[in-house]
C-alpha cells in the first residue's frame, strides 16, 4: 500500500515532462504497474489473485453456466449457474404472491414508478409540476396495485410484493418527505422556539435510533395512536414511518446547504423588494439544495437500498420473494443466482441516478445563468 | 429568514419612516409569541389525545403502561450470550443480553471494517493502476448493494455451502469451520492471570519510555533508534520468561467433536460471523471512500517535500499524508460509525439476538410496544451520545498543534 506516496521522477525546474503522444503499451505498464519494487509486487499479487478469480467467476456464470432455456435437471447436474432458474421463478422474484393472473398490473405499476423517476431526473418544469407528477403517478400505481376501480379486481396490500413495493415505497416516501424535509430545516433555523424545538426533537430523534427500530415503531405504536376501533394497515403505517424517517435525514442534508448559505443576499433579496416567501423560493433554496445534492443523493441512494428492510416487519421486499422463490424444494439451491440478478438491479439503478445527481450538481449553475 | 427587516440599517438615511421603537413588546413580537403558544397548545392537545388513544387500545387488550413487567421471568431462549442467560431469568437481563450482543457485534465491526476500509481507501489513491481500479470497483460495488442483500447472500451461501459438523473443515491451527460457525481454540489461563495483567502494564509502560527516549534522541542527533521490534521482542522475552519460571501458565482448549456436537474453544455462530463480516465489508466501502478524500485532501506539495527530505514511501503516508488526512476523515468517519451501530440492527434478518431483535420476541410476547420502544430508544441515544463524546474528544486531540497553541 506504501506505493501512493511514491513520487514521479524528480523533474528538473519547472519544465515538466513532456509526455509521448503516444504511450506505448508497455511504457504505460512500467509507469503504471511495475514502477519500484513494491508496485511490481502489488502487481504480480493483483494478478495471481484475479489468475485465480476470474476463471471461476466466468466459468461459474457463463461457461458451465445453465441458459434460460434449460430446467432443472440439467441445473443440477452442471457446475454452474443455474439461470433457467430466473424463467421458473421470475414472476415470484419480480412480484411474490400477487395473484398470478392479475399480476401484469403489479409490473404495470412498477414500470410507472421508474418511468416517473426517470422523467423527474430530467424534469425541467417548475416545483408544483413536479410534485403533481409523482402525485399523478402515486395514484395510478395505486390503482393498478389495489384495484377495486375501473373494473380492477381488489387486491389486498399484504400481496403488494416484490418490485412493485420496493419502488412504491422508496420513491413515494422520498417524494413526500423531501419537502417536509426542507420544512424542517427552516424550521430549525426559525426564531420561534417552539418551532425550532420540535424540530430538532423529530431531527434527532429519529436519527438516533436504527431505521428497524423506526419500522417497528410503525408496526407496533403508530397502530395505538389510532381512535379505538380503527385499523391501521400496516402498508399505511409503514409509508408514514419511512416518511418522518427521510424527512429528518434530508432535513439534516438541507441544513448543511442553509448553513453555507451567505446571510447577506437576504438582505439585498429583501431589499429589492422580494417578500420572505419570494425570497425563499427564488433566492435562497435554490442555492441551498444545490450546495445539499451531494449530501442529498447520498441519503436518497442509503434511503432507497433501506428500503429493503421493510423485509424485516414482514412485508416482502426483493430479499423476501427471492426467498419465496427458492422456498420451492426443485429451485431451493438456486438463491445466489436470485441474489445476483436483485443485486444487478440495485446497481444499475442506484448508479444510474447518483450519476444523474452528480451531473446536476455540475450542471446546476450553468442553467442558472440561463 | 423573515425576520431580517431590510431598512433597519439605514434608518437614518431613509428620512421619512420613523426609527423602530425600543419597546419590548413590538407587534412583531406579540404576533410571534401568540402563535407559537397555539402553535404549543395545538402539540400537547395532539400528546394528549395520542396518549389517550393509546391507553384506551391498550385497555382493549387488558395492559396499561406499566415497566413492572422488567422484572417478570422472560420465557425465551437467545441465539448467544455473553453473560449468564437461561430463559428463566427476567426482561430487563434478556435486553440486556440483547445490548451486549450489539455492543459485540458493534465493536468487532468497527475494528474489521476500518481495517479493511483503510486498506481498500489507500489502493485506492495507488499509482498502481490495477490495485487502484480494483479498489474503486469493491467501492462502487459495496456502496451500491442494500446491506441486507449482503447479509442473506453471505449467509445463505454459508449455511448451504459449508459443511455439517461431522465433516467440519479443519483450517491450520486447529479452527473447525462448519454450518454451525466457526469454533476457533482459544487461550485458558489456570495460573498468572495477576501475573500476566502486570507484566502487560509493565510493557506497555516500558515501551512508552522507550519510545520518548527515542524521540527525545532523533530530536537532539537526528538518529532514529527502532521501537517496534525492540517493543515486541521484549513481550515475546517477558512472556516466556513467566513461562520459565512457572508464574503463567496458558493452556489452549481446542474444539473437537464430542457426540453431535462441537465442544472446546471458542464458537462464533453463523448469525454472527455472516453478520460480522457482511457489515465490515459493506461499511468498508463507506470507509474507504472517506479515507480516499482525506488523503486526495492532502495537498500534493506535503508529499513532495517529505520525499524531497529523503522519506520513504510508507513513512511519508504515515507521518506526513495520514496525520494530515485523519482530520478530514474523522468527522465523517463518525458518522460512519454511528450508522454501522443502528446498522446492527439487520441482525434480526438472521436470527442473531441483537437488543433490537430481543425487543421485537419481548413485544410479541408481552405486547408492551410503548415501554420496550422506550427502551431500545434511550440504549441508542445513550450509545450515539458517547460516541460523539468520544468523537469530540478525538477531534480536539487530533488538532494541529499550531490551533492548539
Amino acid at each position: 500500500m506504501s506505493d501512493v506516496t511514491s513520487l514521479p521522477p524528480p523533474s528538473t525546474g519547472d519544465v515538466r515532462p513532456r509526455r509521448p503522444r503516444r504511450t506505448v503499451a508497455w511504457e504505460w505498464a512500467r509507469a503504471n504497474l511495475f514502477d519500484g519494487p513494491v508496485n511490481t509486487l502489488l502487481t504480480v499479487v493483483t494478478v495471481a489473485f484475479l489468475a485465480w478469480f476470474v476463471p471461476i467467476a466466468v466459468r461459474w456464470l457463463v461457461l458451465d453456466a445453465v441458459g434460460f432455456g434449460g430446467d432443472v435437471a440439467t441445473c443440477k447436474t452442471s457446475g454452474g449457474a443455474c439461470w433457467a432458474f430466473l424463467r421458473a421463478k421470475g414472476d415470484v422474484i419480480l412480484t411474490g404472491t400477487y395473484p398470478f393472473d392479475e399480476r401484469w398490473r403489479a409490473q404495470v405499476a412498477a414500470a410507472v414508478t421508474l418511468v416517473t423517476v426517470a422523467v423527474a431526473l430530467f424534469w425541467r418544469g417548475g416545483f408544483l409540476g413536479l410534485a403533481g407528477l409523482f402525485l399523478v403517478a402515486c395514484i395510478v400505481d395505486l390503482v393498478f396495485l389495489s384495484g377495486g376501480v375501473l373494473g380492477l379486481a381488489p387486491i389486498d396490500a399484504t400481496r403488494w410484493n416484490g418490485l412493485p413495493l420496493v419502488l412504491f415505497l422508496s420513491v413515494f416516501t422520498m417524494a413526500t418527505a423531501l419537502p417536509i424535509g426542507v420544512g424542517l430545516a427552516l424550521a430549525r433555523k426559525s426564531r420561534a422556539v417552539v418551532v425550532r424545538v420540535v424540530a430538532i426533537a423529530w431531527i434527532e430523534a429519529i436519527r438516533g435510533i436504527p431505521m428497524v427500530a423506526v419500522l417497528f415503531a410503525g408496526v407496533f405504536i403508530l397502530p395505538l395512536l389510532m381512535p379505538p376501533g380503527r385499523h391501521l394497515s400496516s402498508m399505511i403505517s409503514i409509508f408514514v414511518v419511512l416518511t418522518i424517517f427521510h424527512a429528518a435525514y434530508f432535513a439534516e442534508d438541507v441544513r448543511s446547504g442553509l448553513d453555507d448559505f451567505d446571510k447577506g443576499q437576504i438582505e439585498a433579496a429583501l431589499s429589492v423588494g422580494l417578500t420572505p416567501l419570494q425570497t425563499l423560493r427564488f433566492v435562497v433554496l435554490p442555492q441551498a439544495l444545490r450546495t445539499a445534492l451531494p449530501a442529498l443523493t447520498n441519503s436518497i441512494i442509503g434511503g432507497y437500498k433501506d428500503t429493503s428492510l421493510v423485509a424485516i416487519v414482514g412485508l416482502f421486499d426483493l430479499m423476501a420473494t427471492s426467498r419465496l422463490a427458492t422456498a420451492d424444494v426443485e429451485w431451493q439451491a438456486y438463491s445466489l443466482e436470485a441474489n445476483i440478478v436483485v443485486g444487478v438491479f440495485y446497481l444499475v439503478t442506484c448508479v444510474a441516478v447518483s450519476e444523474r445527481f452528480r451531473r446536476l450538481a455540475r450542471i446546476a449553475p450553468v442553467e442558472r445563468s440561463e | 429568514m423573515a425576520a431580517t427587516s431590510p431598512g433597519e440599517p439605514f434608518a437614518e438615511i431613509l428620512a421619512d419612516r420613523p426609527p423602530p421603537r425600543p419597546a419590548i413588546f413590538t407587534r412583531r413580537r406579540l404576533r410571534s409569541a401568540a402563535w407559537q403558544t397555539a402553535l404549543a397548545a395545538a402539540l400537547i392537545a395532539a400528546g394528549y389525545f395520542a396518549h389517550l388513544n393509546i391507553t384506551r387500545n391498550l385497555a382493549a387488550s387488558g395492559v396499561a403502561i406499566d415497566f413492572g413487567f422488567l422484572t417478570r421471568e422472560a420465557g425465551f431462549d437467545v441465539s448467544e450470550q455473553l453473560v449468564a442467560y437461561t430463559p428463566k431469568d427476567s426482561y430487563a437481563r434478556v435486553l440486556f443480553v440483547g445490548f451486549l450482543n450489539t455492543l459485540l457485534l458493534a465493536a468487532t465491526t468497527l475494528a474489521l471494517s476500518t481495517t479493511i476500509g483503510l486498506a481498500i481507501g489507500i489502493a485506492s489513491t495507488s499509482r498502481n493502476w490495477l490495485v487502484r481500479n480494483l479498489a474503486r470497483i469493491y467501492i462502487e460495488l459495496l456502496r451500491n448493494l442494500p446491506k441486507l442483500l449482503v447479509l442473506l447472500a453471505l449467509y445463505i451461501a454459508m449455511v448451504r455451502g459449508l459443511p455439517l459438523v461431522r465433516a467440519a473443515w479443519k483450517l491450520p491451527g486447529g479452527a473447525l469451520l462448519s454450518n454451525r460457525g466457526l469454533h476457533l481454540p482459544w487461550p485458558e489461563i489456570p495460573v498468572g492471570g495477576g501475573a500476566m495483567l502486570v507484566i502487560g502494564g509493565l510493557w506497555l509502560v516500558a515501551t512508552v519510555i522507550w519510545a520518548r527516549a527515542v524521540r527525545r534522541h532523533q530530536d537532539a542527533t537526528g538518529v532514529r533508534r527502532p521501537v517496534a521490534v525492540p517493543s515486541a521482542v521484549g513481550l515475546a522475552a517477558a512472556a516466556v520468561l513467566a513461562h520459565g519460571f512457572g508464574l503463567l501458565e496458558v493452556r489452549w482448549t481446542m474444539p473437537a467433536l464430542t457426540g453431535f456436537n462441537i465442544t472446546g474453544g471458542a464458537h462464533l455462530t453463523v448469525q454472527f460471523t455472516a453478520l460480522w463480516l457482511s457489515l465490515s465489508v459493506y461499511h468498508a466501502s463507506q470507509i474507504a471512500e472517506i479515507v480516499r478524500g482525506g488523503i486526495v485532501s492532502v495537498d500534493k506539495g506535503q508529499r513532495e517535500a517529505a520525499a524531497a527530505l529523503g522519506l520513504r514511501p510508507g513513512r511519508v503516508l504515515r507521518l506526513i499524508v495520514l496525520p494530515q488526512a485523519i482530520r478530514v476523515i474523522v468527522p465523517p468517519l463518525g458518522n460512519q460509525y454511528l450508522n454501522l451501530i443502528k446498522n446492527t440492527s439487520i441482525a434480526l434478518a438472521v436470527g442473531y439476538s441483537d437488543l433490537v431483535g430481543v425487543m421485537n420476541t419481548a413485544v410479541n410476547q408481552t405486547f408492551r410496544p410503548v415501554e420496550l420502544m422506550l427502551v431500545v430508544m434511550l440504549v441508542f441515544l445513550a450509545i450515539n451520545l458517547s460516541i460523539a463524546a468520544a468523537l469530540n474528544w478525538f477531534a480536539a486531540w487530533s488538532r494541529p498543534p499550531e490551533a492548539t497553541r
